[in-house]
């Protein structure tokens, strides 16, 4: 779910439909329908920097040749001054719309080259960066003589992205992966890596810049870290009693503000943080279970929570949205929407994560390959001296 | 004369038990301990990893200078330690027998030569994933890339352990002025390489001249296993230097 001037965006059925709800009056909502019949710009961006053929034969495409499978959207983002809004699909392209209070169009359908992971819009909305599970990160212009220009790798990583982070004055990418790893890559020399924010345990699923050089970091180690980003340090680690999965900021100042945070088992916590000295605390304002998946956006300096529930006077179910009010310390979680009016028309609603995070945990679960051989050799040392005292 | 506590007899381990399965797949997971920070092996104690203390047992206040990476059965590492005592060289090997191979192959020059070898360890690791788990920015001067595998088919590229986005990584770790080393038996792969180099702004190829120069030059060329075995098949060696900018 992201957000554009009054309304939240997010696709109820990841396929046929965009929905535009407004935070403000129910009578503006309005829906889009994704033309799967847009042609595509079928000039793929070429991994590296050569003039190489891309590997063609990529796995992921065969696969989706062979099955039935429909195609359906991914990742999502929206700019902030310029009007546009980004979809991925699993068909490897990338649509962009230019959107209105009441309308949007699409304006391009470009190609990429694996399964997306994250997409996100550079502040001024004029770059658009895409992550995908093999590591590697891509830049489509999106300035209106671009808007069908081929996209450019940039860098990689050596394992699947989550999450990317752009700064304010575009000077950082900041990357986190699988592997534990956040890298702060200078921009626009992308060849030079600035630092590394090392000490998660697990795959860092989220970050979110907070200030000129404070960034917050959620992971599978259950940890919420604070670091300076700028040299790469960690300033401060807390830990939870759950796995964090979706983190939103709202930044008040360079020092105060609130987090939203959703756990593995969509409990959905709202803090208050403030760093003094380097330091954050954190102050529980409020947690609340969902029985589905959520997702999560802000606006205006609110949050919004999407879930899926029964309809309260009909047996069918439908996308809710609360929004979450905070007055002082007292929280309430207010429905502002409920279904999406879309009952008639015949589509399966869902919430899709990006990414299963049951699947990206490394430790205590891989095949011990290292053990196995150490107990054979051990077994081998021991017969041998075994022999030898035999004879 | 050796200590009566010792074992008696300290024999070279024998290769034929460390034999493994050429090509590991650096992407998959497989079960690797490593440090969630460099600093981390600068303490006491590491769980489940050794300490630097514990890898370099005389190491003063000295880092890992050297990095041998994917150093198989340790031939060049053992003579990169020969060849600078005062500096510690690590070689990182992805295959679990082959980088015991080489421990234990430490382990006992270290027990036949009391004294010396004190400068040279080996990690198990897959240095494509995790050379910054143990390394801090600008640390290292010199890296070796000695015989790297191939991976010939296209789809596989990613897996080379010379690649663009690799080389970013390399020139974080590597100190300004700093070496890069690669030497290979496959012409084409060498031209990839030294493409990705060129395009590379943190990198700078020595020249010809320079690279004959290098008081390692004709150990890069026959000192390693791999190297070895090239000489036997009468193969071609393709040698390159590169400088961190
Ligand atoms: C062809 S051998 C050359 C070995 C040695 N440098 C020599 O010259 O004899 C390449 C070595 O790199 C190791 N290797 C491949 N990928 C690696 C990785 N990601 N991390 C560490 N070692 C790796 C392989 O296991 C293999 O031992």
């Amino acid at each position: 779910m992201e957000s554009f001037k009054n309304f939240l965006i997010f696709s109820p059925d990841y396929q046929k439909l965009i929905a535009f709800v407004s935070t403000e009056d129910q009578t503006q909502n309005f829906t889009i329908e994704v033309d799967w019949n847009y042609p595509i710009n079928n000039i793929k961006p070429k991994l590296f920097l050569e003039n190489q053929e891309n590997a063609d034969n990529d796995d992921e495409g065969k696969k989706q040749n062979g099955s039935e499978e429909k195609i359906s959207l991914n990742n999502i983002a929206v700019t902030e001054e310029n009007n546009l809004l980004a979809y991925t699909a699993t068909d490897k392209t990338l649509f962009l719309w230019q959107i209105d209070e009441k309308s949007a169009k699409i304006v391009s359908r470009r190609s990429f080259l694996r399964t997306s992971s994250c997409i996100r819009f550079s502040k001024c909305g004029k770059i658009l960066f895409l992550t995908d599970k093999t590591g590697d990160v891509f830049e489509y212009l999106c300035d209106e003589e671009n808007f069908n220009t081929r996209g450019r790798w940039i860098f990689g990583h050596i394992s699947q992205i989550l999450d990317l982070a752009v700064t304010i004055d575009l000077k950082y990418l900041i990357t986190s992966d699988r592997d534990e790893k956040i890298r702060v890559t200078n921009y626009p020399k992308v060849h030079e890596i600035n630092s590394y924010c090392m000490g998660h345990k697990e795959f860092v699923s989220a970050i979110a810049i907070i200030s000129d050089s404070h960034l917050i970091s959620i992971s599978g180690d259950k940890c919420i870290k604070l670091w300076n980003f700028i040299d790469g340090k960690e300033l401060q680690s807390h830990s939870f009693q759950f796995v964090p999965v979706l983190l939103k900021v709202i930044s008040h100042s360079h020092q105060t503000g609130l987090l939203c945070v959703s756990s593995i088992e969509n409990t959905v916590y709202i803090f208050k943080y403030l760093i003094i000295d380097d330091t954050m605390t954190l102050d529980t304002l409020a947690e609340k279970q969902f029985k589905s998946d959520v997702e999560l956006a802000v606006l205006n300096n609110e949050f919004y929570i999407e879930y899926i529930r029964d309809n309260d006077d009909s047996l069918k179910s439908g996308i809710f949205i609360d929004r979450v009010k905070i007055e002082d310390k007292t929280v309430n979680f207010q429905k502002i929407f409920d279904n999406i009016a879309l009952s008639e028309t015949d589509i399966s609603i869902k919430i899709v994560k990006p990414f299963d995070v049951s699947l990206l945990f490394k430790h205590g679960r891989m095949f011990d390959n290292v053990k196995e051989y150490n107990d054979r050799k051990k077994a081998r040392i021991e017969n041998k001296m075994k022999s030898k005292k035999a004879k | 004369m050796m200590e009566t506590s010792d074992p008696p007899i300290v024999k070279l381990p024998q290769k034929r038990f460390y034999r493994q399965r050429a090509h590991s797949n650096p992407i998959s997971d497989h079960n690797f301990n490593y440090p969630s920070h460099p600093k981390e092996l600068y303490k006491d104690k590491c769980p489940d990893n050794k300490t630097w203390d514990e890898l370099y047992p005389s190491r003063g206040d000295r880092k890992v200078e050297f990095a041998d990476v994917g150093c198989g059965y340790g031939g060049f590492l053992v003579s990169l330690g020969e060849t600078f005592e005062d500096k510690l060289s690590i070689g990182m090997e992805i295959r679990v027998k082959v980088s015991d191979y080489v421990m234990d192959r430490i382990e006992s020059l270290r027990a036949l030569h009391p004294g010396k070898y004190q400068n040279i360890a080996c990690i198990r690791t897959n240095s494509m994933k995790y050379l910054v788990n143990y390394f801090e920015k600008g640390q290292l001067s010199k890296m070796f890339f000695l015989y790297p595998d191939p991976h010939f088919k296209k789809s596989k590229h990613k897996w080379r352990i010379i690649n663009p986005s690799l080389l970013s990584e390399y020139a974080y770790v590597l100190r300004e002025g700093g070496l890069l080393y690669v030497v290979t038996d496959v012409e084409d792969l060498y031209k990839w390489m030294t493409s990705h180099f060129d395009a590379h702004q943190s990198f700078k190829r020595l020249s010809l001249e320079e690279e004959k120069q290098d008081i390692l030059h004709d150990k890069l060329l026959n000192r390693s296993e791999e190297a070895q075995k090239v000489e036997r098949n009468h193969g071609s060696k393709f040698l390159a230097i590169f400088k961190r900018i």
